[in-house]
């Protein structure tokens, strides 16, 4: 049964994560009435942390990570990949069984299903993109070149950025620009140990503390972090950015949020005549009723294969191939960053040092590749790769993995252990038309959606670049002084172990671009096809640079609301 | 205090319910008021009255009662009843209780006894070995202590019999395969005992300590002073 919603609004956001939320704010903000369509459940910010602050032992399993063949993984077989599968948080992730896709390589698709999204889970770290990354497609010719330079983000990045609260170290760099940042969160002994190693041997490589949207200062009712340790089950002091504790709160406060979870977005309705969108049809998840509702301007933030998958199966006879999808490039250039590889190592000494509380955060070494450097000439790819890692000493789990019993066992776990310190990097991944996904012919959702069918691959330049990050790391360590150094690297090529899709940063297949015939989006994060439809998440990247993306698309959602509400306002929409 | 396993080989050897507990920090907090299986008339779901029994003994030995309480105390058994109840798969429980059952066969056969009625050197010794077995190189591989060509074959053992390969007497101490290496059922034990005993209240507050919250730096450290419990 169609039921068409009489009431119209101004604006249609769908999805209620990083981007959808930051619309959501943005356009009740600036005086539209909008509504929020969430596919998933309704997450309530503090009533609905109901794992926060439990200490292991109120846990069945004691907060174990759960493996893919354990009888708890049983719907979510993709899930239960990622190493972020906790017993403490399985409720904030997708069940595998109810939003099946295929996969025709492996890849990894980690997704919420809730109001908030991945903005409940995320890593919270957050750094600025410079113009070495939008003008990287455009000088070494892979992927279309970006519609948008550094200069057109930058104030949005401060805005966004004072709004949410990112704390971090300033560090003077062109490549990696500073935010407005407040205090940077501590480094600990072992790090600064570390850090202290890595300057002195490579002059030029930086290791700083993690730039995090976690607040070390108050920013209105929100408090700074508490250090309790494991943000993503929720905040009740609304420390650590998400759309529950920052932006959700904002919207709701202009009274011209209309927030609906259990929204399933089918399609874009599409009208030809006007050349607009004119608005949405969902299914009600909860009565199996689809719903028409109209508005004058949507806003696409369903995460990358989300709002691609909508886009695809948002068909017309002017739009056979999917809304906004004349150049076909819709579903093309997907990309995430590969990771899970680096090295690690035991710290000498520092046994009269230690550290207090639970730190959300660990250390960053800047891109030091391919920065128009002399050392980079001989290098065998382009683009390139930070790295996270961290330093801290072994606690009682060491004791499982060695010989031991008994008293003396007992006595050895009492106390911390040697510490040791590790890194893996985040490298970028090339656009290439082949890593590409598209709706399934046959098999459809329990709602008649098709699923969506992925093909994806690291590309000789990932492969390439993989070694170097490796080698890289070892040599850090080693001449940091680090004994008993060993890396690794967790791809399994055709296999599990460092697939697309792990790394959590999934983007493209709905890329920006100044040509509509080989890009989905204007400079505006418009569909160059459909003026009044904007994709702002992860689907709007052109490419994927080495640095966590989701300030990215908080600023892009910024700006692109800004510009949306002043279309309306010129009677553009 | 005596070396320390390196941070290599500790990960080398981890299994997936040590996953992120190494040098991570595990959960810390205050008391909620929900504790897991406290309830008297608790009976075991998956695992035997005697199972359970022998693994608390086992673990017991591993973990035993000091100044603070042991394993046994911090109700071990439970968690890993619980565990076989609803975290692992049919594949690895069968594997565990299989090596259960080789524990008490062993027992019988040297000290004419299953392990639960052994006395405390006798468990131990047994344990010690158990140990030492299940941290050697697996057989075949270059400096692996059980000298393969004393063995006919190397096969799965025999669970009715207890295990023991080969035909001569002296092959009947000898640990079957699955009791050596990596993959070993006293692997497995002794991971589910470590974690058990310091995932549980008296293990994150009374052997070892929960780290205050509010800020996070750097403070000096003294040995003997407890572990932060993650």
């Amino acid at each position: 049964m169609l039921i068409q919603q009489k009431e119209e609004y101004d604006a249609i956001v769908v999805g209620s994560g990083i981007s959808g939320g930051w619309a959501a704010k943005e356009l009740t903000e600036k005086g539209l009435r909008t509504l929020v369509l969430e596919r998933g459940r309704n997450v309530e910010h503090i009533k609905d942390y109901v794992t926060e602050h439990k200490p292991d032992y109120v846990f069945k399993l004691r907060q174990r990570r759960i493996p893919p063949d354990s009888p708890l993984a049983k719907d979510y077989q993709v899930q239960a990949r990622t190493g972020q599968f906790v017993e403490a948080a399985v409720h904030f992730f997708v069940k595998d069984s109810k939003h099946p896709y295929k996969e025709e390589k492996p890849f990894t698709w980690i997704q919420g299903d809730q109001v908030g999204g991945r903005s409940l889970i995320w890593g919270r770290q957050t750094y600025r993109w410079s113009d070495l990354d939008f003008e990287a497609n455009m000088r070494d010719g892979h992927g279309v070149d970006w519609p948008i330079r550094y200069k057109d983000i930058a104030p949005w990045y401060s805005y966004v950025e004072r709004h949410a609260g990112v704390s971090g170290e300033k560090l003077g760099l062109a490549h990696l620009p500073d935010g407005e940042f407040q205090h940077p969160m501590e480094l600990n002994a072992g790090e600064k140990w570390v850090k202290a190693g890595i300057e002195r041997e490579f002059p030029g490589r930086h290791v700083t503390i993690g730039r995090a949207a976690v607040l070390t200062e108050p920013i209105g009712d929100r408090l700074p972090c508490h250090f309790c340790g494991p943000c993503y089950r929720g905040c009740r002091t609304g420390s650590y950015f998400s759309s529950q504790s920052s932006t959700l709160p904002a919207a709701r406060k202009t009274g011209k949020l209309t927030l609906r979870p259990h929204s399933l977005t089918r399609e874009v309705l599409y009208d030809e005549k006007s050349n607009r969108a004119s608005g949405v049809r969902f299914v009600d998840t909860q009565t199996g009723e689809t719903h028409d509702v109209f508005a004058k301007v949507i806003f696409l933030c369903a995460s990358t294969l989300g709002t691609t998958r909508i886009l695809l199966n948002s068909k017309s006879s002017h739009f056979p191939n999917g809304l906004g999808n004349s150049s076909g490039v819709v579903g093309q250039y997907l990309m995430d960053h590969h990771f899970i590889v680096g090295a690690g190592g035991d710290v000498p000494g520092l046994l009269d040092h230690y550290y207090e509380g639970n730190r959300p955060n660990g250390f960053y070494i800047p891109r030091f590749r391919n920065l128009a450097d002399p050392a980079s000439d001989k290098l065998t790819f382009v683009r390139g790769y930070g790295y996270q890692g961290g330093a801290g000493r072994m606690n009682w789990g060491r004791g499982a993995v060695q010989p031991g019993i008994g008293v003396e066992l007992k006595k050895k776990l009492h106390d911390a252990g040697p510490w040791t310190a590790s890194m893996t990097a985040f490298g970028e991944c090339l656009p290439r038309k082949e890593n590409h996904a598209w709706l399934d012919a046959d098999q459809k959702d329990e709602w008649g959606i098709p699923i969506l069918r992925i093909d994806c691959s690291w590309g000789p330049n990932e492969l390439a670049m993989r070694e170097d990050m490796r080698v890289q790391a070892t040599e850090m360590l080693l001449a940091a002084g680090c004994t008993n150094v060993e890396s690794f690297d967790g791809n399994k090529p055709g296999g599990l172990g460092a697939e697309p899709g792990l790394g959590i940063h999934e983007m493209g297949t709905a890329c920006m671009g100044r040509d509509p015939k080989t890009s989905a989006l204007n400079a505006n994060n418009q569909l160059h096809d459909v003026p009044n439809v904007f994709v702002t998440d992860g689907a709007c990247m052109a490419s994927s640079a080495c640095q966590n993306p989701s300030i990215t698309y908080m600023a892009l959602t910024a700006r692109a609301a800004d510009f949306a509400v002043g279309e309306l306002q010129r009677r553009n929409l | 205090m005596g070396t320390d396993i390196s941070r290599r080989e500790a990960l080398k050897r981890a299994a997936w319910l040590l996953g992120g507990t190494l040098s991570a920090p595990t959960i810390l907090g205050v008391l909620s008021g929900c504790r897991a299986d406290q309830t008297a008339g608790w009976v075991p779901r998956t695992l035997t009255p005697h199972q359970h029994d022998t693994v608390e003994a086992i673990a017991d030995v591993i973990i035993p009662a000091t100044e603070t309480p042991g394993a046994r105390d911090a109700g071990v058994g439970r968690f890993v009843d619980a565990m076989f109840s609803d975290y692992y798969s049919a594949a690895d429980r069968r594997r565990f209780l299989s090596g259960l059952t080789r524990v008490d066969a062993q027992a019988k056969r040297l000290y004419g006894r299953p392990f639960t009625e052994l006395s405390p050197d006798q468990q131990t010794a047994m344990v010690s070995e158990m140990d030492r077995a299940a941290f050697a190189e697996l057989p075949g591989t270059v400096g692996h202590p059980f000298r393969p060509e004393l063995v006919p074959e190397l096969r799965k053992s025999d669970v009715a019999a207890g295990g023991g390969v080969g035909a001569s007497p002296g092959d009947a101490a000898m640990p079957p395969a699955e009791d050596i290496g990596p993959q070993s059922f006293f692997r497995m034990m002794k991971e589910l005992a470590v974690v058990g005993y310091y995932t549980s209240e008296i293990g994150q507050t009374r052997e070892l300590r929960l780290t205050p919250w509010g800020a996070y730096h750097d403070i000096p450290y003294k040995p003997g002073t407890p572990a932060w419990a993650g």
